[in-house]
């Protein structure tokens, strides 16, 4: 966890993320072990590395390892609150959250110049959650900490693709780990969203045809009422949504095709897969229509590809 | 506005507002009273029809975007006019209630026998949750499916 190797000393590929785990401190990694070797043993072959050479050849990790891995612990900030300082060793340590929502440079390593920019994970996009957050409202602490624990937020949206796995996760913490989680997050955008000009509301978007007004109508509308604060099945509106305000479209368009899940056996946020009800004709013009509808950011230029990478 | 769709395999030719769903055409304009609207939000499964042989909540589908799509209702499961495997099932396990979830319930678990003639409880189950019942008929309705895919087995 803290040096990325083995029991037998090889190389770890950083694709477990010990650059983050190792700010753990050697009590809770103890106390992860304990719960780990309580667990029923499974017999379980490990397949073999697929990785092109180089790759594929262990020892280079070590030089990734001097260039990019920093096992000095986290020092604390006295000038901030414990629970700033709690959140913080949370957040850079075991919850790794940087792993997904910092870009990375050509060796695969975290921008440290640039974390919480914005990344991508399975084919979504981690929206950055630094000062270049494109939040309509900023997220406050209480915000970030009800999103973490419920997976939705009233001015946010509700999460989806592998931020869905976080939260439903999260939900099992305890509430005062996840507050000092938002609390950290919450400290890293301060500021933003103020200066966003929100669309007006029923903004005419002039070339739409009139088959996507009707689709959106008769598909979207129902839930997407712009009349409600919040919608059935939870919808907030799509001004706000996190997804629609993405400068790629991969987030809106996976939402559009798989839906949004509510967590298993809980009550929570819902929408309908469209992947079967809807060509990716219409599901393009569709996400284009949403995106010059409600938002003044300029167009998706890349919609097409995302929803073929998603139906791979 | 007219369009046209195929339903049953039949040319319908819809006079209605292409952002209409496909559930108000299919009971009002074309008397198919199989789908029922429960929800409107695609939740509950009531409306569910095939198009192109894919389960589909009939409740979000304007019939602008239908297309050249082949729509399926449970009336066009029918052979010759008489229920076909599954809907024989339904009926030989008594399995309803108030009925008002059957249809779509016939309609998913169809497209899953076709996709999977043999599917374990399990497979049936996962494949069925996005259909829900009011009455708790789902353990005859449970029994249908297996009742079917089992004479399907046996028909091998």
């Amino acid at each position: 966890m803290h040096e990325g190797v083995d029991r037998a000393g090889r190389q770890l590929y950083p694709a477990f993320p010990y650059d983050h785990f190792t700010k753990a401190t050697d009590d809770d990694i103890h106390a992860l072990y304990v719960f780990l070797m309580g667990q029923p043993p499974v017999p379980n072959a490990i397949p073999a590395n697929k990785l092109e050479f180089p790759l594929n050849f262990r020892p280079l990790v070590a030089g990734w390892k001097i260039l990019f891995l920093r096992e000095d612990p986290l020092p604390r900030d006295a000038s901030k609150s414990p629970e700033w300082n709690r959140g913080r060793y949370l957040v850079e340590g075991l919850g790794h959250c940087g792993g997904c929502h910092t870009p990375r440079n050509i060796l695969g390593a975290e921008e440290k110049g640039s974390a919480y920019s914005g990344g991508a994970a399975e084919g979504w996009q981690a929206p950055p959650l630094n000062s270049k957050s494109l939040a309509v409202h900023e997220w406050t602490a209480d915000q970030l900490a009800e999103y973490l624990s419920t997976g939705w937020s009233r001015w946010h949206g509700a999460a989806a693709g592998p931020m869905a796995g976080v939260v439903n996760d999260l939900a099992q913490a305890q509430s005062k780990d996840v507050r000092a989680m938002a609390t950290y997050i919450a400290s890293l955008s301060p500021q933003s969203g103020s200066n966003v000009a929100a669309p007006a509301p029923n903004k005419q978007v002039p070339g739409t045809s009139a088959d996507v007004i009707a689709i959106f109508g008769g598909a979207c509308a129902n839930c997407h009422d712009d009349r409600n604060d919040v919608g059935p099945s939870k919808t907030v509106s799509l001004a706000l949504s996190s997804a629609v305000r993405q400068p790629g479209s991969a987030n809106a368009v996976r939402a559009i095709l798989a839906g949004i899940q509510p967590p298993p056996g809980a009550p929570g946020a819902y929408m309908p897969a469209f992947a079967d009800m809807l060509t990716d004709h219409q599901i393009a013009s569709l996400a284009e229509y949403v995106r010059a509808r409600y938002t003044n950011e300029p167009q998706w230029t890349d919609v097409s590809q995302q929803i073929s990478n998603a139906r791979q | 506005m007219t369009i046209v769709i195929n339903v049953n395999d039949k040319p319908q030719a819809i006079e209605a507002d292409p952002s209409t769903p496909l559930l108000y055409v299919l009971r009002n304009e074309l008397a198919l009273h199989g789908p029922r609207f429960g929800c409107g939000l695609g939740q509950c499964g009531a409306c569910t029809v095939h198009v192109d042989g894919r389960p589909t909540f009939s409740c979000l589908l304007p019939i602008a975007a239908v297309g050249e799509r082949k729509i399926t209702t449970l009336e066009g499961l029918l052979e010759d006019g008489k229920p076909n495997k599954l809907q024989q099932a339904f009926i030989d396990e008594q399995a309803a209630q108030c009925g008002y979830c059957i249809s779509g319930m016939v309609m998913r678990a169809q497209a899953l026998l076709r996709a999977n003639p043999s599917p374990t409880d399990g497979e049936i189950r996962k494949h069925m949750r996005p259909n829900l019942c009011r009455c708790g008929t789902h353990a005859a309705i449970l029994r249908a499916i297996k009742r079917a895919a089992a004479g399907q087995e046996k028909r091998l």
